[in-house]
């Protein structure tokens, strides 16, 4: 990144009418370029992005993220901080400005950013000083940033207004309820609103690095022949949760791609050292058209060795015309070690980039998306059938 | 440089009214200070409320003052400009009281050289209207003894008649003393710049007005939404409702302007000769298609600009089981060549979610989408959009690809702004009408027959409602978009409402 790029604040974050915020806005606008040396301040807008937290912390995190995050999409950032235990009811805003330090002779570009925080009753009519605020004309994200359910009875009628919808499944306390509670909620908005998931950003360089071990010739005939998965996915520890979304979330697209039946889950079927290593055990199975299909999805410590939410996925074909194909997080935290195994041949290994993404270039992925991501929602809907 | 009326009085009827504070006076202001009033220029204010000329000047200057955010110090301007105001405190609907004001005129034109031009404008309710039209008649000031060197010419502020009967009535009464050509029927809408606008970015721009027409536009949507509900103007209101009030009125003018051909030159009877033609070929929504057409509802409690609002039958003046309405959405089709079958989507309310009004003329989808799988989905309509309040311009939506390998596509919108791009203020609506009035150009005005057709539309509407009484009214909560039922009446088109 040039110098150029980085975030700058424009004056601290200022106490805002919310009965005037836009007015409020302009009259920031107006002061910026009025202020000695900003002449030639230019107010940029692309898209309208809301942020859903539910504590103060929550809401001094996302705004050092916003910063970074306007550097590729400028837009005008909303974000709301929900709390209707809270007391005494009431809505409080502040606004501010987040420039880009300009290189010399060239604009400064700024978005504005507002903080609303509702608090008792007050969540509902949270729309009644939301929507006024979202720039017409440019898409609306909902960026939900909270392990909490969509709240519909506060949050359905900005739905309604809303283009994308972006939650982040890594946050779920757990997963196996709370993503086929997802797919539900992609059903109910299907008209409304499209979703997308960041940790399905986390999962896409496992998929695309998956399907690659098939695409050489001759590999495809295994395709339709697995029969066994392994997916060892990153236990939880002290600052991170465990990623046992992500790998259900492998397991469904597998699984809905291959057009594969979910026939159950459990840990019966395990071995016995297995069911010992803790509760993140799962051992779901499918109906393939080639027979049964055992998917174990098994947690592991990963150290500092591997930052991704996985350590290693095997795919398995035990039979007649064996084979094996495996991905594994390599020594460095950021490469992917592929080996492709099949009796009579050579083992073939390749080390691979691995892309991991921090939670900005995350939301800059989905935000480039401006459709239905179908792919993610037929996998949500595996794993509602694999879970239920 | 700017062109100066001749020398001429303008008397106000109704002048101690907020609408003589609030907008005549700071407008009357603002052209002196540009040197666009004509030297001598006067003021007379009339009314039954008692006033001293030094009185009404006080609250002239007070008014002035506080609308325009003008500093309390010496404004030799404002000195001058009020002291030509006076005052006379009558009661107007007495034949007497217009001798007096006869005597004025004269005294006026020998001492400020004010030349027999007269400028009546009636800020009263309507219902005053005939009585001092008629006065105004029988007192000979209406037609100057030198029509060819003085003139006399009357403003009428919206409504024109609560129906076709009554706008007939009133314009036989106005006309008759009159003459059409020295009636202007003030629509302050007209008067705002985007609205002017709309004809010089139709017609002096070569890319638009080959594509104004139904083989490019989809559909077009027209706003008119407030924040404020009902305020001090209940008793008036619960006789108009929204319909009259607005959609009758401004938003019918708006969509002429928007549909109309090219008129031969630009000029005031050519101009409303289109107006005039377009509305002959509004679709008619009789009795029995009214519920297809349009929808009404009226604002619940709510919240809004940051405090809880009562709902309209809870506002003081107000019937508690009053059935007007204070939000409609119509659907009008265009019977033309130009506009055959394309949907023009109208709604207009008070106590919505913000103050704006906008034009949105949503154009057709490429004829054949040739990028592959998500990007074809995110493809949207180009969106034209002219903004009439409260920020005026005009903003165009296409789609951009996004920087990268991959072919995404984002919608992202070009903008132009009155404040920005042309820098310093515009005059308000009511200058720009003021001085035309004073110039004699009615081409920002309403003529009769423009009236009668806009009436002979909305009354087949209006009179089903008045049938149905509060049956099949709709509600919606304040601060919100609107009721249901008309996000239902639009998407039942497959379309929707713009997110404005």
């Amino acid at each position: 990144m040039s110098q150029n790029l980085q975030p700058l604040t424009l004056g601290g974050p200022r106490e805002a009418n919310v009965a005037a915020l836009a007015e409020e806005l302009d009259a920031l606008w107006q002061s910026a370029g009025d202020a000695e040396g900003r002449e030639d301040v230019t107010r940029a807008c692309a898209l309208t992005l809301l942020i859903y937290t539910e504590s103060e912390r929550g809401a001094r995190e996302v705004s050092n993220l916003v910063g970074a995050l306007t550097l590729q999409n400028p837009c005008r950032a909303l974000i709301l901080v929900v709390q209707p235990n809270e007391s005494p009811a009431g809505l409080s805003a502040s606004i501010s400005a987040v420039c880009q330090l300009p290189a010399s002779g060239v604009k400064q570009v700024c978005c504005e950013h507002v903080t609303l925080v509702a608090r008792g009753e007050r969540v509902h009519d949270l729309d009644k000083v939301v929507v006024p605020l979202m720039v017409s004309g440019l898409p609306v994200c909902l960026w939900w940033r909270a392990g909490s359910p969509l709240q519909f009875d506060y949050f359905g009628k900005i739905l309604r207004f809303i283009d994308r919808l972006c939650v982040d499944s890594e946050w779920y306390p757990n997963p196996e309820s709370d993503l086929p509670s997802l797919a539900q909620t992609i059903q109910k908005t299907s008209s409304l609103a499209a979703i997308t998931d960041m940790n399905w950003a986390r999962v896409t360089p496992w998929r695309e690095l998956a399907a690659a071990c098939f695409d050489p010739d001759g590999m495809r005939f295994y395709l339709s022949q697995i029969n066994q998965v392994r997916i060892e996915y990153r236990a939880g520890a002290a600052d991170s949760p465990p990623c046992l979304a992500q790998g259900l979330l492998f397991a469904a697209w597998l699984a809905a791609r291959l057009g594969w039946k979910a026939a159950g889950v459990g840990q019966s079927g395990l071995e016995e050292g297995e069911k010992r290593n803790g509760e993140g055990n799962r051992l779901l199975t499918f109906k393939g058209r080639q027979g049964d299909i055992r998917v174990q999805l098994v947690p592991g410590l990963a150290g500092p060795r591997c930052s991704s939410g996985f350590l290693t996925i095997e795919m398995k074909v035990a039979g007649d015309a064996p084979a094996k194909f495996t991905l594994i997080c390599g020594p460095e935290s950021k490469s992917v070690v592929t080996r492709i195994e099949i009796p009579g041949h050579p083992p073939q290994e390749s080390t691979v980039h691995l892309q991991v993404f921090d939670e900005v270039a995350l939301l800059n992925e989905e935000l480039k998306l401006s459709s239905r991501d179908r792919v993610y929602e037929e996998t949500l809907a595996m794993v509602a059938s694999m879970t239920s | 440089m700017h062109q100066t009326p001749e020398p001429c009085a303008m008397v106000i009827f109704g002048a101690s009214g907020d609408l003589t504070a609030r907008k005549l006076v700071p407008a009357l202001y603002n052209l002196a200070r540009q040197h666009m009033l004509p030297a001598g220029f006067s003021v007379i204010g009339c009314s039954k409320t008692k006033f001293t000329h030094e009185q009404f000047r006080h609250k002239i200057r007070q008014a002035v003052r506080e609308d325009l955010n003008l500093p309390d110090q010496d404004d030799p301007v404002l000195d001058s400009f009020t002291g030509n105001i006076h005052y006379i405190s009558d009661n107007f609907g007495d034949a007497a009281a217009y001798s007096q004001l006869t005597e004025f005129l004269k005294q006026l034109d020998r001492d400020h050289g004010t030349s027999g031009n007269r400028l009546f404008y009636l800020a009263t309710p309507p219902s005053f209207f005939p009585v001092i039209v008629n006065h105004l008649g029988a007192a000979g000031l209406a037609r100057p003894k030198e029509p060819e060197k003085t003139w006399s010419r009357i403003v009428l502020e919206k409504p024109f008649g609560r129906d076709l009967k009554s706008a007939r009535d009133l314009n036989r009464v106005v006309t008759g003393v009159f003459g059409e050509q020295n009636v202007y029927r003030i629509d302050h809408y007209l008067g705002k710049e985007t609205v002017q606008n709309l004809l010089v970015f139709r017609l002096a721009n070569g890319i638009f007005e080959p594509v104004w027409n139904r083989r490019y536009i989809d559909h077009v949507q027209i706003t008119v939404a407030e924040e404020l509900g009902v305020e001090n103007r209940a008793s008036y209101f619960e006789e108009a409702g929204l319909f009259r009030d607005m959609i009758q009125s401004h938003v019918l003018q708006v969509l002429s302007l928007v549909t109309m051909e090219a008129p031969a030159r630009f000029e005031a009877r050519s101009l409303r000769d289109e107006k005039a033609k377009v509305m002959r070929s509004f679709r008619p929504i009789t009795l029995e298609e009214v519920d297809k057409y349009a929808v009404r509802a009226q604002y619940a409690a709510g919240f809004v600009s940051g405090k809880n609002v009562p709902a309209y039958r809870a506002e003081p003046n107000v019937n508690p089981a009053s059935a007007t309405e204070t939000y409609a959405a119509l659907k009008i089709f265009i019977d033309n060549w130009r506009w055959a079958d394309v949907p023009f989507y109208i709604r207009s309310g008070k106590r919505l979610a913000k103050r704006v009004s906008e034009i949105s003329i949503q154009f057709r989808r490429v004829p054949h989408l040739l990028f592959g799988g998500g990007a074809t989905d995110a493809i949207q309509p180009n969106l034209l959009s002219l903004q009439i309040q409260p920020d005026e311009g005009i903003s165009l939506k296409f789609s951009a690809k996004l920087p990268g390998t991959a072919m995404q596509i984002r919608p992202v919108k070009m903008q132009f702004q009155y404040g920005e791009s042309f820098g310093g203020v515009s005059p308000s609506a009511y200058e720009t009408l003021l001085h035309d009035c004073m110039m004699g150009d009615n081409s920002l005005f309403t003529r009769n027959d423009a009236v009668e057709i806009s009436w002979e539309f909305v009354d087949p509407i209006l009179e089903r409602w008045k049938q149905d009484g509060a049956k099949g009214l709709a509600f919606y909560e304040s601060g919100s978009w609107g009721p249901a039922e008309a996000d239902a009446f639009i998407e039942g088109d497959k379309r929707r409402w713009q997110r404005l």
